[in-house]
């Protein structure tokens, strides 16, 4: 198990924080995910295989910059 | 040009022009119409362009076509594949060829009437009769296209070259006809007792023959924009879920994912989504090395995948293709009319009517002054001058040239908007060049890594591993920098942008503050002096664990092309010049290693256009080449511009050529197309000149005058056919010119 704290820029309602939530969990590898609007943040829990670098490109398709990360 | 919202372009395809005259005809016909702001009809590639004010005038604009005697239908940009067009083309060559073995089949036969083995045969008055059967299908079959624009020009008065041939060869067989039919009559009036069925019917055929010829060479001028036609697909394979299937190119819409197999051909513009691939865009861009595509790349319609299968996704499609807009391009270009042809479309549109005149004032003149038999001479005289005189060698001298040479640059990736330009070209003793993006690549490259070297190669992984991650242009440059050296990337486990100054990310326990040198004052580490700024370009530090280690320099590098472009410029004693907004360090070491003459650092988009202006106002004819927004306005107001095709659209539209590739070699070869154009189109004009000043007097008997040879009206019609195919031919040199 592994846990990735993000900053991200762009979010700005409850529409973004659905849109990251809902994508994101498509992913197999991904159990939870946490989305702050306070925080500009998005925490991500899941397999050891999940990659920072995919994380952060999917993120990046949906349309919001990702401007750092932390593992938890 | 400028024009209204609601104007709009229609291209026609017109059949039936026989010579420059027509395209002068229609031209000027239509121009009249109401509603219609801009006619321009090229003879060459039979086409036209009109600029109209709404879409319903398309019916009006044809419908005064086909009153004029021709036909025309709209030309689908794209619609008509190349092998179409070309099937087409050589349908109305079999055709001309069909119509020659028919008349001189009957030529023959008259010949051997009228001078041997059968001359007089059976009895003079029979023999003549022979003759008139086997003139009738000439003159009235095959001739028929001649005859019908008599009887137009009788009606409206309009002419062209058909008239001369019509007038002529109705001349020789009213004048045989009376003689055969009414002997006695005409032997009363002192007719001259010659029948002249035999030079109707070799006339008609050498008109034929000569239009074969000239159809089949100007068939190979229009040969480069009908190569770039065929490199468009027909069919797609479209990738769903159930399976690939293969689909008609029309059909295929944006977002389609298609796949391409090795060996073929991209149907669309897209990018790619599976896959990686060496890919052949020779055939847009003139390049002929393969380029690499990958997940994202841009892929264009036309060229030819290399050795793995590629799925990609559709991005444009039909008319918005870069392989359409470079057919539209080409086309247009085709139609639009250097100044030196000016002079020859205003010659040959009053050619025609001055023709016939001259004939009529032989005929007059021979019949005052002429000795026995005076008849005879008289109409000899008036038919070969009727028959030689050639507005077609004219009209064709510059179009086929601009045809050849805009086709065949654009199959080197030069983008020529129009004759005209290459005439500009030709004058050009200056040249100003942007530097970011034209000299040089236009996008940050590393160009040292300043470090200890047993450590480049761990500092370099970490550092790129981290970089990947931000997607500001140094980073890029930093990735593909690692990327170019073969190193796997890893993941960092933290990273930070600090906006405008760089990031602090960790990776395996290390700490890295990588950025500008704010940010190395803002955590108060000093700047170790041997890896600090002492070369041209952007510094990016790098601190480990709280210390300085190493030091990117990245700079803009300079293109492989341009030293040997602007070294051959200098060459062609043309004076070379840089504008740029960049600093006057950089400036001066670009010029140095290029050896460019001048340059102006620091520049305002204003500025830079000011600077051309004030070299003009020394006299000089000045050409620009530039590839961004900023460079628009020195481009719209040099006297030639070019722009870098992988530049900006404002500058791609401001400039009258494309460099596909943005390659400055390019733009030297351009010069020279343009000069070995322009001194074709002189030879062209010159060649049809000299012949009809020269042959017209000769045809009207000027040589008998002082006691030489007349000539025949078969001879003058020979010699008619010669002088177009002279000029067609000789544009055709353009293509194999270097």
């Amino acid at each position: 198990m592994k846990s990735v704290l993000l900053n991200v820029d762009g979010m700005s309602c409850g529409g973004c924080k659905s849109k990251i939530e809902n994508n994101l969990k498509d992913n197999d590898a991904i159990s939870e995910v946490t989305v702050s609007l306070e925080e500009k943040t998005v925490q991500v829990q899941g397999d050891d295989s999940l990659s920072n670098m995919s994380l952060k490109k999917d993120i990046e398709e949906l349309g919001f910059s990702v401007t750092g990360m932390k593992k938890l | 040009m400028q024009t209204e919202p609601t104007d709009q372009n229609i291209q026609l395809k017109i059949e039936g022009m026989s010579c420059a005259s027509c395209a002068n005809l229609i031209e000027r016909e239509v121009g009249k119409l109401a509603g219609v702001k801009n006619s321009v009809v090229n003879y060459a590639v039979e086409s036209g362009t009109f600029v109209v004010d709404g879409p319903e005038r398309q019916e009006e604009v044809m419908s005064k076509i086909q009153e004029l005697g021709f036909s025309s239908k709209a030309s689908e940009d794209g619609g008509e594949s190349g092998e179409e067009r070309e099937e087409s083309k050589k349908e109305k060559i079999r055709k001309n060829f069909q119509q020659f073995l028919i008349s001189i089949t009957l030529a023959v036969g008259l010949f051997a009437l009228a001078m041997w083995p059968l001359k007089g045969w059976p009895s003079p008055t029979l023999n003549h009769w022979l003759q008139f059967l086997l003139c009738v299908p000439v003159y009235a079959w095959t001739g028929k296209k001649f005859q019908l624009s008599l009887l137009q020009f009788l009606k409206t008065g309009k002419s062209n070259m058909n008239t001369l041939i019509g007038l002529g060869t109705t001349s020789a067989f009213l004048y045989s006809l009376f003689i055969t039919a009414f002997t006695a009559k005409s032997v009363e009036w002192g007719l001259t007792q010659k029948v002249y069925f035999e030079a109707v019917g070799f006339i008609i055929s050498f008109v034929y023959l000569g239009q074969y010829f000239e159809e089949k060479a100007k068939m190979k001028t229009t040969e480069a924009l009908n190569n770039l036609l065929k490199l468009g697909a027909k069919t797609a394979t479209l990738v769903t879920e159930e399976g690939t299937k293969e689909i008609e190119i029309s059909v295929v819409k944006k977002g389609d994912i298609l796949r391409v197999k090795p060996g073929g051909k991209f149907p669309v513009d897209g990018k790619v989504v599976k896959g990686t691939s060496s890919v052949d865009e020779s055939m847009i861009s003139g390049e002929p090395l393969p380029v690499f595509k990958e997940k994202g790349s841009a892929l264009y319609a036309g060229t030819i995948n290399g050795d793995q299968v590629i799925d990609y996704k559709a991005t444009k499609v039909g008319e918005e293709t870069f392989l359409a807009q470079i057919i539209h391009f080409v086309e247009q270009a085709q139609g639009a009319k250097p100044e030196i042809q000016k002079l020859a479309d205003k010659v040959s549109g009053v050619f025609t009517p001055v023709v016939i005149v001259v004939a009529f004032i032989t005929l007059a003149l021979w019949l005052i002054f002429g000795s026995e038999p005076i008849w005879g001479q008289a109409i000899s005289n008036f038919i070969a001058v009727l028959v030689i005189a050639c507005p077609c060698a004219l009209g064709l001298a510059t179009p086929t040239a601009v045809v050849v040479a805009t086709g065949r640059a654009s199959l080197n990736g030069i983008l020529i908007g129009g004759g005209d330009i290459l005439e500009k070209a030709v004058g050009v003793n200056t040249i100003v060049f942007d530097k970011t993006g034209t000299i040089t690549e236009g996008k940050p490259t590393v160009t040292s890594f300043l470090v200890d070297e047993s450590e480049e190669e761990s500092i370099l992984k970490d550092v790129a591993s981290i970089e990947q991650f931000s997607e500001h242009p140094l980073s890029k440059a930093i990735t593909k920098y690692a990327a170019e050296k073969g190193l796997s990337l890893g993941e960092p486990d933290e990273f930070e942008v600090i906006k405008g100054k760089g990031l602090v990310a960790a990776i395996e326990e290390r700490s890295y503050i990588i950025g500008n040198e704010a940010l190395l004052k803002e955590n108060s580490i000093e700047v170790r002096s041997d890896y600090g700024p002492n070369k041209v370009g952007s510094y990016i530090y790098i601190v480990r664990n709280q210390r300085h280690v190493g030091t990117f320099v990245v700079g803009d590098k300079i293109k492989e092309t341009s030293a040997k472009a602007i070294s051959e410029f200098r060459k062609q004693g043309i004076e070379t010049w840089m504008i740029t907004g960049d600093n006057e360090v950089v400036a001066r070491s670009v010029c140095e290693e290029l050896g460019i003459d001048h340059f102006l650092a620091g520049a305002l988009p204003l500025e830079k256009s000011e600077k051309i202006i004030e070299l003009q106002k020394q006299g000089k004819v000045v050409a620009m080449i530039g590839d961004g927004v900023n460079d628009a306005p020195a481009l719209a107001k040099s006297d030639l511009s070019l722009a870098m095709g992988t530049g900006t659209d404002v500058a791609i539209s401001a400039s009258d050529v494309t460099l596909v590739k943005g390659d400055l070699l390019k733009a030297v070869e351009f010069l020279k197309i343009s000069q070995n154009t322009l001194k074709i189109i002189k030879q062209n004009l010159f060649l049809s000149f000299i012949y009809n000043s020269l042959l017209i007097p000769v045809a009207a008997g000027i040589l008998v005058v002082f006691g030489g040879p007349q000539m025949p009206p078969v001879l003058a019609s020979v010699a008619m056919a010669l002088s177009s195919i002279s000029v067609v031919t000789n544009s055709l040199r353009i293509r194999g010119a270097q």
